[in-house]
Formats: C-alpha cells, structure tokens, sequence
C-alpha cells in the first residue's frame, strides 16, 4: 500500500503532466515565451490570495487568485508579445517585479502559517499536498484539457496559419485568447504543483523534447505528457529514496531526459 | 471597389483606389514593397475596414456580409504566413479549408474527404495526401495550399505573392494550375511583387504603389513610359516574342 502522501504527491505529478500537452500547442503557436512571465504572475495571485483568505477565512481557495493573475498577465503579455522581444524583455522584469513587491510586501503582514502557504508557491513541496489543494488541480487541468480538446480544430489552425483562418472567419482573437487563457491555467497548476521557480522545467522541456522525438501533432502530446509524467514520477522517486527536494528532482529528471534525447539524437546525425 | 482609402495607424497605405472586374478573369496586382497590395487583398476579404470609400466583392459588402463572402472566396497566404514548424499533415491542411467554413465542431464528414482528395488531384498532389506538409518542397506546398483554397469551391480565389522564392520548374507547374483555372472560369485575384511569369496569363494587370497607378489589358500597361512613374529604372524588352519588363537590376 503507497503511503498517502506518496499517493498524492503521484496525483499532483498526473494533473501537472496534462499540462505539458497544452504547453506543446503554445510552443506550435511560437509563444512559449510567455510561460516565464505567467509563472511569475502565480507569485503574486498567491500572495494576494492567502492575504484575502487570511481576513475573509470563508473565502474560497487562493488558487483562484493564483489562475485569475495567470490568466491576465498571459493574456496581457499575448498581446505585448506583437511590440517584439523589447516589449517582452519588459514585460519578464515588470511580471517579475510586480509579483516579488506582492509576495514580499503581503508576506510580512501574515501570520506564520499564511507564510508558508504562500512560500510554497516559491517552491512547492508536493509531498505536502493536501486533499483540497489535489481537488483545485484536478479541476484546473479538467477545464483545461476540455476546452482544447472542444476547440482543438481552431487552436490548429490558429497555430497553422493564423492569417487564412482569419481570412475564412474565425474570430482568432477570441481562440488566441482563450488558448492564452488556458495556458496560464494549466502555468497554475504546474506553479502549485511543483513552485513557480521550478514551473518552467515542467512546462518547457517536455513540449521541447517531444518536438525532437516526433513528428506528429498527436504523437508529440502523448510523447510531451509522457516525459512530464517520468520526469515527476522520477523526480518523487529520486526524491524519497535520496531525501532531496521534490521539485528540484522533478526538473532535474525533466533535465536529464532532455539532454539524453537531444544528445542521442544529434549523434545519429 | 470606389475610392477607396485604407489607414493601418496613422500610415494612409491605399488611397483613392477604384477599378472594377466585370467577369471571370486572372487579375495581377503588381507594385514595389510597401504598395497596399496585401492590404488590398485584405480589404477584398473584410479583414480591414477603409475610412473611405467602397467595396462590393461578388456584389456583397465583405463588412457586413462578410461570413457569406467568405464562403464564396478562397485564399492563399504569402509564404511566411504559415508556421512550417507546425507538423500537420498535406489532408489537415486541405481539409482545413473546409472545415473553417463548417460551424462548430467543424466534424469531417466523408463529402469533405472527397472534396479535398479532389483538390489535391486537381493540383497532381493526390499522392501526398498522408505526406506531412513541412517535409514537401516550396512549390508543392504552394500547390497544397492552393488546394486548400479550391477544396470548398470558391468562385473567386484570391493568391497572395504564390510565385515567390520558387524555382523555374515549379514556377511552370503552378502557371499549368493557373491555366487549368482559368479555363474553368474561376475570377483569380494575384499579388505579386514581379510581373514575371503570370504576365503572360494575366488578363488584367493593376499597378499600384498606395493608388491605382495603372489598370488594364496588359498590352496597355506594360508601357514603359507608365512603368516609369512607379519603377524608374524600369525597361521592357522583346524576346522570343515573348515581353519582359526588367525593374532595375532585376527581371521581372
């Protein structure tokens, strides 16, 4: 029998690895970009969000917070991301800037218990997981993974060639935004799941590593869901047996698998 | 379209423009970088509305009736319009112009199949229909997006600089597409930044650098004194009984 906290340290990983699939359609949309400047948005909406909690107790999980900042700062930076790298550059200091000053600010007004909730945004412990906090994700990364496989089609052709699907009708903005949109739910999830210093690893190299492995749209999903999911499952192992972080083994695991595809794959060139 | 002038900011970038087609015929936009010539194209699809002036495509107003004109139209985007990085097969992206004109959930149903293994044997691309789409050469995938245009049967079709980068054979097999067009019909509207090689097809040419600058039979327009106001260093010259217009130090 797995000991609990095991058991839903594995969950956690299952519902941050859905991610990796919608982070796949951001890296075929060229936008991956933004994942670091929406990570660190969940700094800040976790910060706010515990600081609510802590004087309206019977307000609802801070995670939602967390998803509404996400939300805003990836849709924010979408449309940013059109003044070129500059204006991007920009927007990863202020993102960064912005959620540091909340973090630090409404940390010092908390009572010790609110600070290592909010502390464990900075870099979570998964093996700390609680029931709720499981029940927040697995909604998350449900609505998420719904919404792209309802609109799967438009985020295609978004991705694909943006100006014809706009010239035959679609309301791209509206796809864009939601794709957006979606995205930032699932930088969330993985934020809380493995805490936003970490949460780039998990996002960026199993999209990244499946688009070496893979030439199929469907084939490249399943191959970035499965990295994300080894990585994690890797990463509770090296972590019970060699009693160092979680998160940290987490993206090392994520690390050593990218480095072993794209070493095997150059030397067959 | 009637006096038609287009802002994109603060930047007048079409001004003035009118001219009319009254039947089926192969019209080429031709004009320097810069021109309004993917902005006239724009304009004809309702993607940018004009400050002034009007437009009728197919005699509907493509701002207020723009979904049913864009069933009517199909579109072909310059090159570095689509993300080659996106691996999708030669039959997703026929059947994506299909599919596009479908509501949601835009299901494939076996006519749309049908329709889009047609289009792709009109081109002679039917045996790439499982082939993935960024593996084929230029001028093949130039041909599948065209495909993609023609799978929905549009009346007008509207080709954005399709020429461009392409070596001789393949520029000689998309003008083979273009006679077959033409002969079936079908009003085809071509930007293009040279006049060479669809001059010879071209029923109609419009010149234009933010204005119409010229439009006409091309006898009438390749004109070197009329070339002149917009390239000046333009030249024509006979060859093989064949005119060429050499802008500057190029040919086109």
């Amino acid at each position: 029998m797995l000991d609990p906290f095991i058991l839903k340290a594995i969950l956690g990983v299952v519902f941050a690895s859905f991610s990796s699939v919608i982070s796949t359609l951001i890296l075929l949309r060229g936008v991956l970009y933004i994942t670091p400047e929406v990570s660190h948005a969940a700094l800040g909406g976790a910060a706010i969000g515990v600081l609510i909690q802590t004087f309206l107790p019977w307000f609802v999980d801070p995670f939602l917070f967390v998803i509404l900042f996400c939300i805003a700062t990836s849709v924010f930076v979408s449309r940013m991301g059109k003044g070129g790298p500059q204006a991007l550059g920009v927007m990863l200091s202020v993102s960064l800037a912005v959620s540091v000053m909340l973090y630090a600010v409404i940390r010092s007004y908390l009572p010790i218990d609110k600070r290592l909730a909010v502390d464990g945004y900075l870099v979570s412990d998964l093996l700390l997981i609680s029931n709720s906090d499981l029940l927040s994700l697995a909604i998350a990364s449900t609505l998420a993974i719904v919404v792209m496989t309802l609109f799967y089609r438009e985020f295609l052709y978004i991705c694909f060639d943006l100006e014809t699907a706009e010239a035959l009708g679609l309301r791209v903005g509206l796809y864009d935004s939601l794709l957006f949109a979606i995205s930032a739910i699932t930088v969330a999830v993985v934020a809380k799941t493995v805490g936003v210093l970490l949460s780039v690893t998990l996002l960026i190299i199993p999209a990244a590593t499946s688009r070496f492995l893979t030439h199929s749209i469907g084939r490249m999903f399943i191959t970035s869901f499965l990295i994300a999911l080894i990585s994690g499952l890797g990463g509770i192992a090296l972590s019970f047996y060699l009693n160092v972080p979680t998160s940290g083994a987490i993206a090392l695991a994520s690390i050593v698998l990218f480095a072993s595809v794209y070493l095997v794959k150059n030397r067959r060139i | 379209m009637k006096d038609v002038s287009v802002k994109l900011g603060e930047r007048i970038v079409l001004d003035d423009v009118s001219f009319e087609v009254e039947k089926p015929l192969l019209i080429m936009v031709v004009g320097p970088n810069g021109a309004g010539k993917t902005t006239l194209m724009k304009l004809l699809l309702g993607m940018v509305k004009p400050f002034k002036g009007s437009v009728k495509v197919l005699g509907l107003n493509p701002f207020i009736e723009s979904l049913k004109l864009r069933m009517l139209v199909g579109y072909v985007p310059q090159k570095d319009r689509v993300s080659y990085e996106v691996p999708l097969k030669v039959s997703e992206v026929v059947l994506m112009g299909i599919l596009l004109r479908k509501r949601f959930p835009r299901a494939v149903s076996r006519e749309d199949v049908e329709s889009a293994k047609k289009a792709l044997e009109y081109l002679g691309m039917r045996d790439y229909w499982d082939s993935q789409f960024n593996e084929l050469s230029g001028g093949q995938q130039r041909r599948v997006l065209i495909a993609r245009a023609l799978a929905s049967n549009p009346t007008i079709l509207l080709l954005d600089e399709v020429f461009a980068g392409l070596d001789a054979e393949s520029q000689e097999k998309l003008l083979d597409v273009f006679r077959m067009l033409k002969k079936n019909g079908r009003t085809i509207v071509l930007v293009e930044h040279e006049f060479d090689p669809v001059m010879e097809l071209a029923d109609r040419v419009l010149v234009l650098n933010r204005t119409v600058c010229v439009y006409g039979e091309p006898s009438n327009v390749l004109n070197e004194d009329v070339l002149k106001t917009i390239y000046p260093c333009v030249k024509t010259v006979e060859k093989e009984g064949r005119r060429m217009v050499i802008l500057g130090d190029r040919h086109a």
